[in-house]
């Protein structure tokens, strides 16, 4: 097979991407870093905003992003987001700088769910939905497809996750087509304190993230340098405040474990810190 | 000089959204007991509230749809949760009934499941 040398601009997508990859994925009281399989209530109305902060090469790419969802049924919820990306000065071409990214359609389906007192176990499919609106070089030009299949197990002070994911890219402008990447997460939470509604609740989160990404093409032929696996260990926070409507959620990904393809810039570490109010 | 006080802004920002749960992590940590009498003890419900028994219930955040579920329910005054018991005590006005199903409903659009109805309200 072929391969030829990065160039340029496509590096810089490749800039951009590692800060785009997973921003949709979490949601309400669950994994900062992968998929949640808890739906909003009923006529329920949520609103997010995030600062996600890449930083690879000691080059920081940071995303803002604001999100709604709203709770179809107790089992369906759906959603918009939309990001703006601040990639830097740093490095020449048409992908630096700061811009409005591409909108993102979500949508997220419990399709089993078994209840006991004090414990819920769910299983959900997400999707993601990534539309091509940007029209600036902060987009990635092509429309993107994320599906994951996560269950949960939430109880009063233990909390486990486990998720895959598939990501699929669409062609981009110039015959360009980012790398699918497949995404495998486990994630454990605790919660230290009994939880007492009208009263501030923390859990404590841990999470092992992999992605694998295939290499990315440039009119059919690979791209020498880029796709490749990286492995993240993921510690974080939940903290919900008196109203038990606000959710703050911190958390860091740092890399244990990357195997990338070619010459590649290494991710130092990805911070990404949401705040939430839903009514 | 601009992207100097911006990275000095985002360092703040991180660091006090980091540090706020944290502390009020420790703060929660202290038992309050006031919090654990706001639901009444099992067999000491207020008569003029249904009570009901809820499976899934672990965190507030997510019991919050409870409150807003019933909330949309003609004579529903107040409701209050019991994450440990799993008991949801819903206040209302005289007069009101609601059919088992419609609790039921109003549970599961909640996104949890009805155990059962332990006490309807005892003053019309």
């Amino acid at each position: 097979m072929t391969s030829r040398t990065l160039n340029s601009p496509v590096r810089n997508i490749a800039y951009v991407l590692t800060a785009c990859v997973l921003p949709f994925a979490a949601w309400a009281h669950g994994p900062i870093f992968s998929f949640n399989p808890k739906t909003l209530y009923k006529g329920g109305v949520a609103l997010e905003g995030s600062f996600n902060r890449d930083v690879a090469d000691g080059r920081a790419t940071n995303l803002y992003q604001l999100k709604g969802r709203y709770g179809v049924t107790g089992d369906w919820t759906v959603g918009v987001s939309a990001p703006y990306v601040d990639a830097g000065p740093a490095t020449p071409g048409p992908l630096a700088g700061s811009g409005l990214g591409d909108v993102h359609l979500l949508n997220q389906y419990r399709f089993w769910r078994q209840d006991s007192k004090g414990i819920q176990r769910s299983a959900t499919i997400v999707n993601d939905l990534k539309l091509d609106t940007s029209g600036s070089p902060q987009g990635t030009g092509s429309t993107d497809l994320t599906t994951g299949l996560v269950y949960g197990y939430e109880s009063i002070h233990w909390y486990h996750w486990a998720s895959a994911g598939y990501v699929w890219r669409g062609l981009g402008p110039d015959g360009l087509r980012r790398g699918n990447t497949t995404l495998l997460n486990l994630v454990g939470g605790w919660r230290p304190r009994m939880p007492v509604y009208g009263q501030a609740d923390t859990v404590f989160l841990l999470g092992l993230n992999t992605e694998i990404t295939q290499r990315t093409s440039d009119h059919g032929q690979d791209l020498a340098n880029t796709g490749g696996t990286r492995v993240f260990l993921s510690p974080g926070l939940i903290w919900t405040d008196s109203s038990n409507s606000f959710a703050v959620r911190p958390g860091i990904q740092i890399p244990i474990y990357s195997n990338l393809n070619g010459n590649q810039p290494s991710t130092d570490y990805r911070l990404r810190v949401e705040l939430e109010y839903h009514y | 000089m601009c992207k100097r006080i911006q990275k000095i802004l985002i360092s703040l920002t991180t660091a006090l959204v980091l540090v706020i749960p944290l502390t009020a992590t420790v703060i929660a940590m202290v038992p309050t007991a006031q919090a654990a009498t706001e639901t009444p003890a099992k067999g000491n419900y207020p008569p003029d509230a249904y009570v009901i028994r809820v499976d899934g219930l672990a965190c507030p955040y997510c019991a919050y749809g409870i409150e807003k579920e019933f909330s949309t329910l003609d004579g529903t005054r107040s409701t209050d949760v019991n994450i440990e018991q799993g008991v949801v005590v819903v206040h209302v006005k005289p007069g009101t009934d609601w059919s088992a199903q419609t609790i039921k409903q109003t549970v599961n659009d909640a996104g949890f499941t009805l155990k059962r109805v332990v006490q309807r309200p005892q003053v019309h």
